[in-house]
C-alpha cells in the first residue's frame, strides 16, 4: 500500500466505481456526475441460457458464484466501460448487509481473473456523506431486499488541528466512527422494499384482477397465470403505483376495517374514490386489467406496521433513539434516503408525514425531544446517490491508501474490512481505543442473526441490544468531539 | 450471451456436444485458443482481455481512445431511439420559412430530425427543433448537479491531500522519534502504542511553533464547502393522481402529448435524468463497441490480435484452437441402450498442414479428469492416420490416394484430412444422457521458434493430449 | 456433430452447370437480374425479387424454405427507388426470412422467422438470432449477434466464424443430396 502512495494521481487512471445492488447495479468512472450504466444484477448463464440474478449466489458455494461473477464483470469492461481492468482501482459500493463470502470472491474475482491493482469496499451508506458535504446524517438505504438505516457520523479536522487535543484525519475518522459502536449501535433493518411491494402487488394481482382476451371474454388473472412474472411485476410497479398520502391511506384503512367489522362504520367515513384502473397490456392480444385500489395499495406494505409495530418510518426512530442522546437533533434534522424504492412517487412525502405524525405517539414522544425532521435532496437520483459518493471518493486520493492491493488479500481467507485497514498507523495505534465491537465482528453476528431468523427478518433489534453496551464509551468520544465541529 | 454464441453456425453443427477439457472448463472446440507457446488449449476465461480499439456499430468508424474516453464510450454522430433503443435515422424534410431577402415570401429550406424506424418515435415529439445539418448540432442533455458535484469533488480531493500530507509528517516524526528514543526492549506491540501516544505529545510541545503556523496558513487555504441543505417539507404528490387515468398506450392516444409513463429500461438508460414521462427522453448517443485482443494469462503471449479496421474480419493474430487440434465430432450414432454395446462412428479432421497420428485412450478408472462419463467405451487400439490439410483438395475431384493401411474394422472412410472411425460404446446408466470421456494424443509439429535463433533447426515434434468429452444423447430405456 | 444427408426430389431441382441448385417450386422474378455463383442451394418456395432490381448471391449459400429475398427501396420526393442486393459467399439464410438488406457480406447466418428490413446492413461474420425483427437502416457489425425485436445487439460470435461458417456451407451442399442418384 504504501507503495501506491507514492505514486501519484497524476499519470493514474480514473477509477472503476461499481454498485452492485440487489436487483441493478449501478457502474461508471470516478469524478463523473452519473454513472455510466445502470443494469440488472444479473448474468446469462453459460450451459442453458437462463438469466440468473447475482443475488440468488449470495450463499452458494463460492466456485458458482465466481463464474457468474466473471461473467458479470466481463460484461462490465468489455460492454459499457470499455476498458482494461488492469489499469484501473476498483471502488465497490456496498452495503454492510452484504455477505462476507460474497465480498470475498468478488475480490477473488476482480484479483485473480481481472488482475485489477487494488479494491476498496466502501459502506454505501458513508458513501452517501460526500454527496451532501455534511458530517453527520441518519441514512436510509430502501433497497429492493430490505430497508437498512444507519446513523453515520464523522468529524473532520479541518477546525480542529490544532487544539492540542487528539486529532481526528477526515478519512480516518469514518473509519473510526465507524468501527465505533455508538453510531453502529442503532442500525435498524427490516426486509421491505422493492420484492416486499412485488409480491403484495402480485398477490392483489392475483386476487382481484382480470385479464381481458381478444375474444372479449374476461378472466381472472389467476385463471390465466400461476405466478407472475418478477420482471413484469416491476413494470407495473414502475409505471403504476404510488405511494399516497397519509390522511387517504387512513381513511382506506378504516374503510376496510369497518367492512371487517372491526370498528363502527359510522366512525369510519366514506373511503376515497379509487384511483383509476390502468389497462396494462401483457402481449399483442391480451389486456390486463389492473384496478385502481392495487395501484396504491401495494405500496402500503412499506409503512403499514407488522406484529412488532415497525415500518420504514419506525426503522428512523428507533435507530435515533438508539444513538447517543447528545446527537439525536442532529441525526433527526439529517435525514437521506437513497435507494430504488424511493424513487416511487410521494414515498418521500409519506415518510415525513409518517416521521412526524409517529413521533407524537406515546411510544416515542417521551424519548424524542428535538425540533423537527429535516431531509436531504442530494444532488442525484435516490438510486445513484452512494454510487455518486463513491465516484467523489475515489476522484481523491484517499482511494489509493483505503484500498488493499492483491498481497493484502493473500494474508489470511477472508478480505479485511476495509476500515481495518492502515492499523499499523502510527496515527491509528496512537490514538483510536480498540473498539469492543469491530465491523467484522459486527457482520459476523449479522450474518448469524439472519440465517437463524430466516431471511434477515427483523435482524436489527438483538444487534442493538447486543452492541448497545458499547455506546456509552463512544458517546464520550462523541462529546470530545462534538465541541470542536463547526 | 454464450449460449447465444450457439446461435450462429456452430449451433447448427451441434459443436457443444464434443467439449474439450481446458483447466475446470469444457468447452466445444470454436471456443477455445490454442496457445502455441505453451502448448495448451485456453478458454475465454483464462485469457487476458485488452481493449484493442473502439467503433461505432453504425457508422463503423474506429474511434481513438482518447477520443473515446472523452465522449463516454458514445458516438458523436449516431443516435439511439430512448424508447425502443433501435438507432435512430436522420430524415430530411423541407420546410417553409420566411426568406431573408423578403419577410413576406417564404422559401423552402431543408430540415433535419431523427426518426425511429422501428417504433415511429420523433426527435419532435419531445419539442427537438429541427436542425439544418445533417449530422450534429443536437443540444445535449447537461446534468443540473454538474457544478455541485465538481465542486464537492474538489473540496473532498483537498481533504484528502490534506489527511496524506499530515500522515507523513506523523510518520517523519515518527521516525525521528523511533532513532530518539525507542530500543529493543520497547519493541512490543503495546510498548510501542504507549510509546507513541506519550511521544506524541511530547512531540506536540517540542515541535516548533513554525510548523503549526505552516498547518493553519494551509487550512485558510481550503476550499470551503457549503453542506447541502435538509428541508422539513416535502412535495407531496399532485391531487391530481388520484383521479387522472395514466397512459401506457405509445401514442395516439389522447394523453399523448402529456407523455405517457416511461418503463424502468427506458428511464435507467438515462441514468442521470431517469425520466417519468416519454415527453423527456432524449435521443442516446450510439454506445461504442470494442475490438479485443487475447492473451495467454501464463506466457503473455498473443492469441488473437484482429485487424484495426472495425469492418475488417481478419487477424493479425489468430490462434484459435480450431486451426491447431484435430476436430473431433460425432458422424451417427445408433440407438444406444442401457448395458448393450453399440457402434458409434466419430470423425476426426486435421487441420495442420502436416500429417498426424492421432491415438485415443480411454479414460482409466478413477481418472479426476473424468467426470462427467456415463458408459463404457472401447477406442481404436491402433493410431489413427490423418493426412495433411491441403486447400486444393476441395477443388480435386479425384478420389484421395489410398496408401494408408486402415483396418476397416476400425476406419469406415477417408476423406483428405478427414477420417471416419469406429468406438464401441456400453451406456452404464438407464436414464439420462450417454456421455463418454477419452484422452486424444497427437503429433504436433512445433513451428514456433524462439526469436533470435536464425539458423534452421529441425522443428522438434511433440506429443500432445486433450481431454475429450462427447455427449451422445439420450439412452433410450430398454 | 456432422450434418447428415439432406434428400430431394432431383426432378424439383434444377442442377446449374457452375453446381446452383434451385428449387422448381420457388419463384425467381427477373431471373435476368439474379446472379448466382456457384454451389448455391435455393430451396421450395423462396422468391426471388430480381424484377425490381440486381441480385448477386455469391457461392456457398443456401436460402432455406419459404424465405424471401427482395431488394430494398427507398422513398425519394419523386416516387420509390430500387437499390442492388449483394449477398457474399457462404452465407445461410434459415426458412421463413424476410430479407430487404442492401448488402450481406460473407458468412453470415440468419435464424429462421427474421425479418430483416429495408437497407440493412450485415457485415461479414455476424449472425442474426431466430425470431428476430431488424427494424429498416441497421447496422450489423462483423463478429456480432443480434436478437428480439427490435433487434440489438445480443452478444458476440467466435473469431473462427468464418471457419465455422465455411465448414457449415460446404458440408450443407454435399450432404444435399438428390434421392434419384441414392437409390
Amino acid at each position: 500500500m504504501p507503495l501506491f502512495e507514492t505514486i501519484g494521481l497524476g499519470g493514474e487512471k480514473t477509477a472503476v466505481v461499481i454498485d452492485i445492488g440487489t436487483s441493478y447495479t449501478k457502474l461508471g468512472f470516478a469524478g463523473e456526475c452519473g454513472p455510466r450504466a445502470i443494469i440488472p444484477s444479473e448474468v446469462k448463464i453459460l450451459q442453458t441460457g437462463k438469466v440468473v440474478r447475482l443475488e440468488d449466489y449470495y450463499n452458494t458455494n463460492q466456485d458458482e458464484l465466481f463464474a457468474v461473477l466473471v461473467e458479470f464483470l466481463h460484461q462490465m469492461y468489455f460492454r459499457y466501460l470499455l476498458i482494461n481492468p488492469r489499469d484501473r482501482r476498483v471502488l465497490i459500493a456496498e452495503s454492510v448487509l452484504v455477505p462476507t463470502s460474497f465480498r470475498d470472491t468478488l475480490a477473488k474475482v476482480l484479483f485473480r481473473h481481472f488482475e485489477v491493482p487494488s479494491v476498496m469496499f466502501a459502506p454505501s451508506h458513508m458513501l452517501t456523506l460526500l454527496t451532501l458535504g455534511i458530517n453527520t446524517a441518519l441514512v436510509m438505504d430502501v433497497g429492493y431486499a430490505d430497508t437498512l438505516v444507519l446513523p453515520i457520523s464523522f468529524y473532520h479536522t479541518l477546525n480542529m488541528m490544532c487544539l492540542g487535543k487528539e486529532c481526528f484525519y477526515f478519512f480516518s475518522a469514518i473509519r473510526y466512527i465507524y468501527e465505533g459502536v455508538a453510531v453502529l449501535g442503532s442500525w435498524q433493518s427490516l426486509p421491505l422494499g422493492g420484492r416486499a411491494i412485488h409480491k403484495r402487488l402480485e398477490s392483489l394481482l392475483l386476487a382481484e384482477s382480470t385479464v381481458a382476451t381478444e375474444g372479449g371474454s374476461e378472466l381472472p388473472l389467476s385463471s390465466v397465470v400461476g405466478t407472475v412474472q418478477e420482471d413484469m411485476l416491476e413494470d407495473i410497479k414502475v409505471r403504476t403505483c404510488f405511494v399516497c398520502s397519509m390522511e387517504r391511506s387512513r381513511k382506506v384503512q378504516d374503510a376496510a376495517m369497518a367492512q371487517l367489522g372491526l370498528i363502527d362504520p359510522s366512525q369510519a367515513g366514506q373511503p376515497p374514490t379509487p384511483p383509476p384502473s390502468v389497462e396494462f397490456p401483457l402481449d399483442g392480444a391480451k389486456i390486463l386489467k389492473i384496478n385502481g385500489s392495487i395501484r396504491e395499495s401495494s405500496t402500503e406494505v412499506l409503512f403499514e406496521q407488522d406484529n412488532e409495530l415497525q415500518s420504514v418510518a419506525t426503522l428512523i426512530l428507533d435507530a435515533i433513539i438508539k444513538s447517543p442522546i447528545d446527537t439525536r437533533k442532529e441525526l433527526a434534522e439529517n435525514l437521506v434516503v437513497t435507494g430504488g424504492t424511493a424513487l416511487l412517487p410521494g414515498f418521500m412525502h409519506r415518510l415525513m408525514q409518517e416521521l412526524n405524525t409517529l413521533r407524537q405517539s406515546p411510544k416515542y414522544s417521551s424519548k424524542l425531544a428535538f425540533g423537527s425532521f429535516k431531509i436531504h435532496n442530494p444532488p442525484a437520483q435516490p438510486n445513484c446517490v452512494p454510487w455518486l459518493g463513491g465516484a467523489i471518493f475515489a476522484a481523491t486520493e484517499a482511494l489509493a491508501s483505503h484500498s488493499f492491493t492483491k498481497d493484502i488479500q493473500y494474508e489470511g481467507p477472508h478480505i479485511p474490512d476495509w476500515c481495518s485497514l492502515n492499523n499499523k498507523d502510527f496515527f491509528t495505534e496512537g490514538v483510536v481505543e480498540k473498539t469492543p465491537v469491530s465491523l467484522p465482528t459486527l457482520r459476523k453476528t449479522l450474518e448469524a442473526i439472519k440465517s437463524s431468523t430466516g431471511l434477515g427478518a427483523k435482524g436489527g433489534k438483538e444487534s442493538g441490544k447486543e452492541s448497545g453496551k458499547g455506546s456509552a464509551a463512544t458517546t464520550v468520544k462523541l462529546e470530545t468531539s462534538g465541541e470542536s465541529t463547526t | 450471451m454464450e449460449s447465444i454464441q450457439r446461435v450462429g453456425a456452430a449451433g447448427m453443427l451441434e459443436n457443444h456436444r464434443v467439449l474439450y477439457k481446458c483447466k475446470d472448463y469444457r468447452l466445444p472446440l470454436c471456443e477455445l485458443y490454442f496457445c502455441r507457446h505453451c502448448l495448451k488449449l485456453r478458454s475465454k476465461d483464462c485469457v487476458s482481455h485488452e481493449v484493442d480499439s473502439h467503433y461505432c456499430p453504425n457508422c463503423m468508424e474506429n474511434m481513438p481512445s482518447a477520443e473515446a474516453k472523452l465522449k463516454k464510450n458514445r458516438c458523436a454522430n449516431c443516435f439511439d431511439c430512448p424508447s425502443c433503443k433501435h438507432t435512430l435515422s436522420t430524415r430530411a424534410t423541407s420546410v417553409l420559412v420566411p426568406s431573408a431577402d423578403d419577410p413576406n415570401k417564404a422559401v423552402a429550406k431543408k430540415a433535419y430530425y431523427l426518426a425511429c424506424a422501428f417504433c415511429r418515435w420523433t426527435s419532435r415529439d419531445i419539442g427537438l427543433k429541427d436542425q439544418s445539418v445533417a449530422s450534429g448540432g443536437w443540444e445535449e442533455q447537461e446534468n443540473p448537479n454538474t457544478k455541485r458535484i465538481s465542486e464537492l469533488v474538489e473540496y473532498y480531493k483537498q481533504v484528502a491531500q490534506k489527511e496524506k500530507a499530515d500522515r507523513e509528517r506523523k510518520k517523519y516524526a515518527k521516525s525521528r522519534i523511533r532513532l530518539l528514543g525507542m530500543s529493543g526492549k520497547y519493541a512490543s506491540q503495546s510498548a510501542r502504542r504507549h510509546a507513541s501516544l506519550t511521544s506524541m505529545q511530547n512531540l506536540r510541545i517540542s515541535a516548533p511553533d513554525a510548523d503549526m503556523s505552516l498547518l493553519k496558513e494551509e487550512e485558510q487555504k481550503l476550499v470551503k464547502i457549503t453542506p447541502n441543505m435538509a428541508v422539513e417539507e416535502v412535495e407531496g404528490l399532485p391531487e391530481d393522481i388520484y383521479t387522472t387515468p395514466i397512459n401506457l398506450a405509445h401514442k395516439g392516444s389522447a394523453q399523448a402529448s402529456t407523455g405517457t409513463v416511461t418503463s424502468i429500461a427506458q428511464r435507467l438508460s438515462q441514468p442521470d435524468e431517469q425520466p417519468t414521462l416519454t415527453n423527456s427522453l432524449y435521443p442516446i448517443h450510439k454506445h461504442l463497441l470494442v475490438k479485443r485482443s487475447l492473451r495467454c494469462k501464463e506466457c503473455e503471449h498473443n492469441l488473437s490480435k484482429p485487424e484495426f479496421n472495425p469492418a475488417s474480419i481478419k487477424f493479425k493474430i489468430q490462434l484459435v484452437a480450431l486451426h491447431y487440434v484435430p476436430e473431433l465430432r460425432i458422424l451417427s450414432i445408433p440407438n444406444l441402450y442401457c448395458q448393450k454395446e453399440s457402434v458409434v462412428l466419430l470423425s476426426l479432421i486435421n487441420p495442420l498442414e502436416e500429417m498426424t497420428n492421432v491415438t485415443l485412450l480411454s479414460c482409466e478408472e478413477g481418472d479426476p479428469e473424468d467426470t462427467e462419463s456415463t458408459a463404457k467405451i472401447v477406442v481404436p487400439s491402433q493410431e489413427l492416420i490423418l493426412s495433411a490439410r491441403d486447400d486444393a483438395a476441395e477443388y480435386d475431384e479425384g478420389d484421395s490416394v489410398t496408401d494408408f493401411k486402415d483396418d476397416p474394422e476400425v476406419v469406415i472412410f477417408r476423406k483428405a484430412n478427414k477420417i471416419s472411425f469406429v468406438v464401441k460404446v456400453t451406456p452404464m446408466k438407464a436414464v439420462g444422457d450417454v456421455k463418454i470421456a477419452f484422452k486424444m494424443k497427437y503429433n504436433y509439429k512445433n513451428i514456433t521458434t524462439p526469436l533470435g535463433s536464425k539458423e534452421e533447426k529441425e522443428t522438434p515434434i511433440l506429443l500432445l493430449e486433450h481431454h475429450v468429452d462427447v455427449n451422445l444423447g439420450q439412452v433410450i430405456p430398454s | 456433430m456432422e450434418l447428415g444427408d439432406i434428400f430431394y426430389n432431383k426432378a424439383e431441382y434444377i442442377e446449374t452447370a457452375s453446381g446452383n441448385k434451385v428449387s422448381r417450386q420457388s419463384v425467381l422474378c427477373g431471373s435476368q437480374n439474379i446472379v448466382l455463383n456457384g454451389k448455391t442451394v435455393i430451396q421450395s418456395d423462396c422468391i426471388i425479387r430480381g424484377d425490381l432490381a440486381n441480385v448477386r448471391i455469391g457461392r456457398h449459400c443456401v436460402i432455406a424454405s419459404r424465405s424471401v429475398i427482395r431488394p430494398p427501396f427507398k422513398k425519394f420526393s419523386k416516387g420509390v427507388a430500387f437499390f442492388p442486393l449483394h449477398i457474399g459467399d457462404h452465407v445461410f439464410i434459415e426458412e421463413d426470412c424476410v430479407v430487404n438488406a442492401a448488402q450481406i457480406g460473407s458468412y453470415v447466418h440468419i435464424g429462421r422467422n427474421s425479418v430483416i428490413g429495408r437497407r440493412c446492413v450485415l457485415k461479414d461474420c455476424s449472425a442474426i438470432a431466430p425470431n428476430t425483427v431488424l427494424p429498416p437502416e441497421t447496422v450489423v457489425p462483423p463478429f456480432t449477434v443480434f436478437s428480439g425485436s427490435p433487434g440489438l445487439y445480443a452478444g458476440e460470435l467466435p473469431e473462427c466464424t468464418q471457419d465455422l461458417m465455411i465448414d457449415l456451407t460446404r458440408n450443407y451442399y454435399q450432404h444435399f443430396l438428390p434421392i434419384a442418384q441414392v437409390a
